[in-house]
């Protein structure tokens, strides 16, 4: 009566597991569909237009989209947790602003920099405060971040463009290592940085977990408030440090430039959240979506598209990509609704 | 039944290891702790026992710092802990909480490590073939073997309540002592076997010289394996006794404030009549080729060891997952592969065993989850009436006895058993002729277990036909006219009459035939 000695109980039935080798391979090629449609129109466009035979097309490219994709990586660290992060552009522009101001008129970076870089962790406490503490909405919480701040970076500058950074500046987001510059380098190590924290680490679980069920999160003992309050001033301090890179990068700070930026990282965060990894944000999934994007865009307008092109061409795939996606979703899913 | 009188006892033994002391937690105005004390021994499975709602889970949920409480006191093996409490598992106390707390997204090992951050420090790499031996160890010990790859989501209600265990497991070292282990309602989801298997892994656990606190409303697994227990009511202790000392008349009417002489209603007394579901060789998600009717007026259960068909044989037939092959019919309607709108409309009517996943909306309110099915109908001149639903909600929540009595309540607000009553409330108002009830007592206490039930055989009595599924074998025995049991998705013995006992029903289900061969040969109605 007390304990039952029958063999265990097993779930693995044999139907059940033939199912799980055919979603296997179907897993297989969600993962890497993205990757290979990167690598097909690399192909394509290598064969087709001679532009594409040259190396300096490839580093202008990388050069090009590396604060997007540093953007991009940065967005990831917010919405894993199931919440949005929309200020990050305009922090990165404000960042930059205060740098540009203070140095342009004679203040030493080493002042500078420090203050961006708080100014960008108090736009991260403060949005933990509004989402985590009092519980707002983080869409609309950091959209309302995000409009404040871009007055911010109005009355910095002095609603001018602010132009003439050092050499030293320039130098920190343009100096090349074996012939990339070092903007690209950083986004390069963010992807590895974040894909260790993300895919090896406790804290990347925790998030997916607060991410997924925030209740259950709290009842497997998951500090759940501490670490989005951290994610959020981790979003803030890298948009702040982006900044710098943006400046360096110009040469100078449009305080206008942040809508320009405020979209596209999101776009490529989500296209990028279905390859690899699928269903979750992922930094290797993250830049093979915004490579994706580079070089179909950089093909449409070396064959003669406007710059509207771009736009164009981010919402299409973003919508075609999370469509599949999720219709690929379902079918694996298979009979349960 | 003081405590008084048991403490100079308690002081000559070792040291308790938990004594809680006056401790109380209200929400907003509502008091759900009001002065409860606690004394846990060590070596002793203590049994918490109480209505639905008398404060349980909030006391465990104080004790492992989910909430903080507004005042008292906790010490655990002699030392005062801070409240709220910080970090529980410094002090030795692991817990499986009521609500499980799995994220579906993920698979069963991402789950399984959260709690134990995942063996390693939070920036540290984690070494995931060294996690996956760990778990393996602990599923060879509980007996039940899961896909460690597989989502959450596509797990059964009970093996997620199994994937709580494992995970729970972890944190309680079999060889160490000084532990205090909670389990809130952690077999409410287990059938029998299974729950007798962490019935003994609890009992091991205490004798290894740690305190097991065990919450459940199934009161022979309370007689079978615990020591003491603490009976609650409205947020205060008012029994404390050892169990050998008491029997379930006595705990009930402590629990419920009043004497209740049967734990369950009987079946209607009612001569079948014409058959109103036939089910022809149907096959879906593990279930095979299932062959049974079921008359007006009958009360027909269906059970099994975990995953062996019968929760699926439940979503089966009320539309949540998809048929393969066979038929349904319903008064004679083809309903095979249908939608479940279109399943409900033709009367047949699934109350979900997955109450988190399928039942209830946690975020909305009690009115709104309750009345969902009727909102239609529920319209002044086109548009929705909130005085209507309003009123609709209220005579529905009465019905089943909600406590509190608050229509605009979120629904995460109520406790376990009382989210079960809405659920309930919610679809026996369509007055379904077909009652497929999936676990319908899960965390329900006994007092309201039997209003509900009695719910069902009134409509029984006054004609439908009332399919219960569930792994609560002494439940079934004394509810359904006749039970049929599942082995691998199959139809593989058929109890009734005289034979229809809970230990038939268990032998039955363990394929034990010797025990069951006298009964389980009778064809099918
Ligand atoms: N988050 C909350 N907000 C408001 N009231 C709550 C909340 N959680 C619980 N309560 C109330 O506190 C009381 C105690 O609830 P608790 O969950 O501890 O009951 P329980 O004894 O565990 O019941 P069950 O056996 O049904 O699980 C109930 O009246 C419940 O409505
Ligand atoms: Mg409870």
């Amino acid at each position: 009566m007390a304990t039952s000695t029958t063999a265990p109980a097993g779930s693995g039935t044999p139907e059940k597991s033939a199912a799980r080798r055919k979603t296997d391979v179907s897993g297989l090629f969600e993962k890497w569909a993205l990757v290979g449609a990167l690598v097909v129109l690399v192909a394509v466009c290598m064969a087709t237009i001679p532009q594409f035979r040259t190396a300096s097309l490839f580093t202008t490219m990388l050069n090009a989209q590396s604060l997007v994709l540093l953007l991009a990586l940065t967005a990831t660290v917010v919405l894993r947790m199931g919440d949005f992060d929309l200020s990050i552009s305009q922090t990165m522009v404000a960042s930059a602003a205060v740098i540009g101001q203070l140095t342009t008129n004679g203040t030493s970076p080493a002042v500078a920099i420090p203050l961006a870089l708080a100014l960008g962790a108090c736009v991260g406490l403060v949005n933990a405060l509004l989402v985590v503490r009092i519980g707002v909405d983080s869409f609309v919480a950091t959209l309302g971040s995000y409009t404040a701040l871009a007055g911010l970076s109005y009355l910095i500058t002095d609603s001018r463009i602010v132009a003439g950074a050092s050499d030293g500046f320039i130098n920190f987001s343009r100096s090349q290592i074996a012939g990339i510059p070092l903007i690209t380098w950083y986004a390069w190590i963010l992807v590895i940085v974040l894909w260790y924290v993300y895919q090896r680490t406790p804290l990347g679980r925790y998030s997916l977990f607060i991410g997924g069920n925030r209740n259950a999160a709290t009842l497997a003992g998951i500090p759940v408030n501490r670490i989005r309050t951290g994610a959020y001033v981790v979003s803030g301090l890298l948009a702040a440090f982006l900044g710098v890179c943006f400046f360096g990068y110009f040469g100078a700070v449009d305080p206008s430039a942040g809508g320009q930026y405020m979209l596209q990282p999101f776009a490529a965060a989500f296209l990028g959240s279905t390859a690899i990894t699928v269903g979750r944000f992922n930094a290797w999934g993250t830049i093979a979506a915004l490579y994706l994007l580079t070089v179909g865009i950089t093909a449409l307008q070396i064959l003669g598209a406007e710059t509207w092109v771009t736009n164009l061409f981010y919402g299409l795939a973003l919508m075609l990509s999370v469509a599949a996606a999720k219709i690929a979703g379902r079918r694996r899913a298979g009979g349960a609704k | 039944m003081s405590t008084a009188t048991r403490l100079p006892v308690e002081q000559a033994g070792p040291a308790p290891a938990l004594k809680v002391r006056s401790l109380r937690k209200t929400y907003g105005g509502a008091v759900a702790l009001e002065h409860l004390d606690l004394t846990v021994r060590v070596g002793e499975v203590h049994a918490l026992l109480g209505q639905n709602g008398c404060g349980k889970s909030t006391l465990v949920k104080s004790l492992t710092g989910v909430i903080g409480p507004d005042s008292g006191t906790v010490e655990v093996y002699d030392r005062q802990v801070h409240l709220p409490v910080e970090a529980a598992h410094e002090h030795g106390i692991a817990v499986i909480h009521q609500d499980i707390g799995l994220v579906d997204e993920m698979t069963v090992l991402e789950n399984l490590g959260a709690n134990a951050r995942y063996g390693t420090r939070l920036l540290l790499p984690v070494n995931t073939r060294r996690e996956r031996r760990i778990y393996t160890e602990l599923m060879d010990r509980v007996g039940f073997h899961f896909d460690l790859d597989a989502k959450v989501s596509t797990l059964s209600p009970s093996e997620r309540a199994l994937v709580a265990v494992v995970r729970a497991m972890r944190l309680m070292p079999d060889d160490a002592a000084g532990q205090l282990f909670i389990l809130d309602e952690p077999t409410a989801a287990l059938p029998k076997p299974e729950a007798d298997r962490l019935l003994t892994l609890m009992r091991t656990v205490a004798d290894l010289g740690s305190a097991v606190i065990f919450i459940s409303h199934r009161l022979a697994e309370v007689m079978e394996v615990c020591d003491r227990a603490t009976v609650m009511r409205a947020g205060r202790d008012v029994l404390e006794t050892r169990i050998e000392d008491t029997d379930r008349a006595e705990i009930v009417a402590a629990m419920l404030g009043r004497r209740m002489d049967e734990f369950y209603p009987d079946p209607p007394n009612v001569t079948p009549g014409e058959v109103r579901v036939a089910v022809d060789a149907l096959t879906g998600p593990v279930v095979r080729d299932a062959t049974f009717h079921v008359a007006a007026g009958e009360v027909v259960g269906f059970t099994g060891l975990a995953g062996m068909g019968q929760e699926e044989l439940a979503n089966l037939l009320g539309g949540a997952t998809e048929t393969v092959s066979g038929t349904v019919l319903v008064d004679g309607a083809d309903l095979t592969g249908a939608t479940p709108s279109r399943i409900i409309d033709a009367g047949m009517v699934l109350v979900p065993g997955n109450r988190l996943r399928d039942g209830i909306w946690v975020a909305g309110s009690a009115e709104e989850n309750i009345t969902l099915p009727v909102v239609p109908q529920l319209r002044k001149r086109g548009s929705v009436s909130n005085s209507l639903i309003r009123a609709k909600a209220e005579e529905l929540m009465a019905g089943v006895g909600v406590h509190p009595h608050d229509p605009e309540r979120p629904l995460g607000g109520f406790s376990g058993g009382n989210q079960q009553k809405i659920v309930f409330g919610k679809w026996m108002q369509l007055d379904p002729q077909v009652l497929l009830l999936d676990e319908p007592t899960q965390g329900v206490d006994p007092g309201a277990a039997k209003d509900l039930l009695g719910r069902a055989m009134d409509a029984a009595s006054s004609g439908s036909a009332v399919l219960v599924f569930s792994g609560e074998h002494e439940m079934l025995a004394a509810i359904c006219h006749r039970v049929l049991v599942l082995h691998e998705g199959r139809i593989v013995a058929e109890l009734s009459g005289a034979d229809l006992t809970e230990e038939s029903l268990l032998a039955a289900s363990e394929l034990d035939h010797a025990a069951v061969t006298a009964s389980a040969t009778e064809g099918a109605a």
